[in-house]
């Protein structure tokens, strides 16, 4: 589902952030990647949602190459992947609803069928019955919950998490790696960056381990 | 490759066309809801909206106002009893005979809508009247004034300075017509100013037309910046750049549209403070004209130009500013 092929990434005047990566994942794999800070998770999760172009390397995405792909193109298959990012999360200018909304109102599905996955999804989170609410009037957990609602509810066929359990505590972190979990089970393939080794290491799941942008691998 | 037909199939073929009507749906959506949301966006901040929709609105009035004033003179024009009045001064010799068929054969001319014989007795008892110089005029040997024929041009004509000087020439043809005058300057000069001032209207609108563009270009450039974290978030869960723009360009439509129907008020409103004195002008000149309003040919002008300005000032600055925002 998701293939790196030599992929290095050097910013402008900057020095190389990944060097040389490949890996494969198949579908409806879960896997982790982890690392120091600075090591290069972000870069390669928003390599993959084509927020930033690989300086070499080829990038294939469901067998298609990714460097082909027209810029025009790009928000089509931002569509299949949902994403939950640490910045720019959540709009504090509308409902829970709304924001759950988003992608299925730009994908311009009909009103009847968005209210019904976008129940669907807060009720995944546990947070059926707060559509209404401003999220800002939520915990941060519940926030966070709200974002994984968004990336899913459109059910694309990857999800990428960058951090998403930084600002909770144990008990909420292993609820939402659960939540992750589930949604691989049904043929989602899931990767999600954290630098929590502690949380994640009872989980015996697939590691892609960075080292200031070189790749190393622990098996489950 | 042709693709062989999937008969066998129908309910996948009227699936794929349920979903094709969807999404057009969903299209038509988003289009209904960026129409009122941009409304509902710019009621919820109204002093701001107001006070752009008024620099829009004088700035488009202003031009509108003097094409409303200089259709107004080139009216008054038509109106006044300008001398558009021709005299044929004949000759001495000319017998009584010929006279009425000439006389009659003006008086046949569709062109011309008024014919008047004076006889030189009645042309010095006439100039007698007018200019007192009744001690001069018994010196006189004789009546050297000559008959006679007022002729006015009908209405068309009377407009037209180029058709006057060439029925003009024409009738001064006439063997018993020794002289003519028909003095068409004042009425050039008048229509040169009219085009003049219709010429300046239009430089005038050109130039504010540009400067209605960027103020509109500008307020929505700070909409965009104001809105950054949410096309942010649009752009990276799949939005096109025409979702991103469709919003901002009816925030730009809305503020041309409504800035030009302030700007028809304000014409209005100007050309009936103005009634009263123009009123009372055209007395003076015996004329029963009255000023005109911003026709509807002018309503249809402003509200187009707005709206399309309006568009196009937040097509630039969607063009410049939105697309360049990406996620990062
Ligand atoms: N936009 C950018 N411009 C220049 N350098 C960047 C940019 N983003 C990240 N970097 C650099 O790339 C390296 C990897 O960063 P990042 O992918 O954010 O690491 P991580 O997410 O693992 O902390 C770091 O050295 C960082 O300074
Ligand atoms: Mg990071």
């Amino acid at each position: 589902m998701i293939r790196f092929e030599n992929v290095s990434k050097r910013y402008p005047g900057g020095q190389e952030a990944l060097s040389q990566l490949s890996f494969h994942l198949a579908p409806g794999e879960f896997a982790f990647l982890t690392g120091h800070s600075g090591a290069g998770k972000s870069t390669l999760l928003k390599l993959i949602m084509l927020m930033e172009r690989p300086t070499s390397g080829q990038l294939l995405i469901n067998g298609k190459n990714l460097n082909r792909l027209h810029s025009s193109q790009v928000p089509y298959y931002r569509r299949r992947v949902g994403v939950v990012f640490q910045s720019h999360q959540l709009l504090f200018d509308r409902t829970v609803y709304d924001n759950v909304a988003l992608p299925l109102q730009i994908m311009g599905h009909p009103q009847a069928d968005i209210g019904r996955r976008v129940r669907a999804a807060l009720d995944k989170v546990g947070l059926l019955g707060r559509e209404q609410q401003n999220p800002i009037n939520l915990s941060t957990g519940e926030q966070q919950r709200v974002g994984i609602a968004r990336a899913v509810v459109h059910k694309p066929r990857i999800l990428l998490a960058d951090e998403p359990t930084g600002n909770l505590d144990p008990a909420l972190s292993a609820e939402v790696m659960a939540l992750f979990r589930e949604f691989s089970e049904v043929g989602v393939t899931v990767l999600i960056a954290t630098h929590d080794i502690a949380l994640i290491e009872p989980l015996g799941c697939r590691r892609l381990h960075l080292h200031h942008g070189r790749m190393s691998e622990t098996g489950p | 490759m042709i693709r062989p037909r999937r008969s066998a199939k129908p309910r996948g073929a009227s699936g794929a066309r349920q979903r094709l009507t969807d999404r057009f749906a969903g299209y038509l959506h988003h289009h209904r809801q960026s129409c009122s949301d941009s409304l509902i966006r710019l009621a919820a901040s109204p002093i701001q909206s107001l006070m752009t929709v008024m620099v829009i609105a004088i700035a488009l009035a202003l031009p509108a106002a003097l094409h409303t004033l200089v259709n107004n003179l080139g009216m008054l024009a038509g109106d006044i009893d300008i001398e558009a009045r021709m005299s044929l001064f004949l000759r001495q010799d000319a017998g009584d005979d010929d006279v009425r068929l000439l006389l009659e054969s003006l008086e046949s001319r569709s062109d011309l809508t008024e014919v008047t014989f004076i006889d030189s007795d009645q042309a010095l008892a006439d100039f007698r009247r007018s200019s007192g110089l009744d001690d001069l005029l018994v010196l006189l040997d004789g009546n050297p004034l000559p008959a006679t024929i007022l002729v006015r041009p009908n209405r068309e004509l009377g407009n037209q300075p180029d058709s006057l000087e060439k029925l003009a020439g024409e009738l001064a043809e006439h063997p018993l017509v020794d002289d003519i005058s028909a003095d068409t300057t004042w009425l050039r000069k008048l229509q040169a100013a009219v085009a003049m001032g219709r010429e300046f209207a239009m430089i005038l609108g050109a130039a504010l037309a540009l400067g209605v563009l960027l103020i509109i270009g500008n307020t929505i450039r700070l909409a965009i910046e104001n809105r950054r974290d949410e096309i942010t978030v649009v752009k990276l869960v799949g939005g096109t750049d025409s979702y991103v723009r469709r919003p901002f360009l009816y925030t730009g439509f809305w503020f041309g549209f409504s800035g030009a129907l302030a700007a028809w008020l304000l014409v209005w409103l100007g050309i009936a403070l103005l009634a009263d004195s123009a009123l009372q002008l055209a007395a003076l000149y015996e004329s029963r004209f009255q000023l005109q309003g911003p026709g509807l040919d002018t309503f249809l002008v402003l509200v187009s130009a707005g709206s399309i300005l309006g568009l196009g000032g937040a097509w630039l600055a969607v063009r410049q500013h939105a697309n360049a925002i990406e996620p990062e």
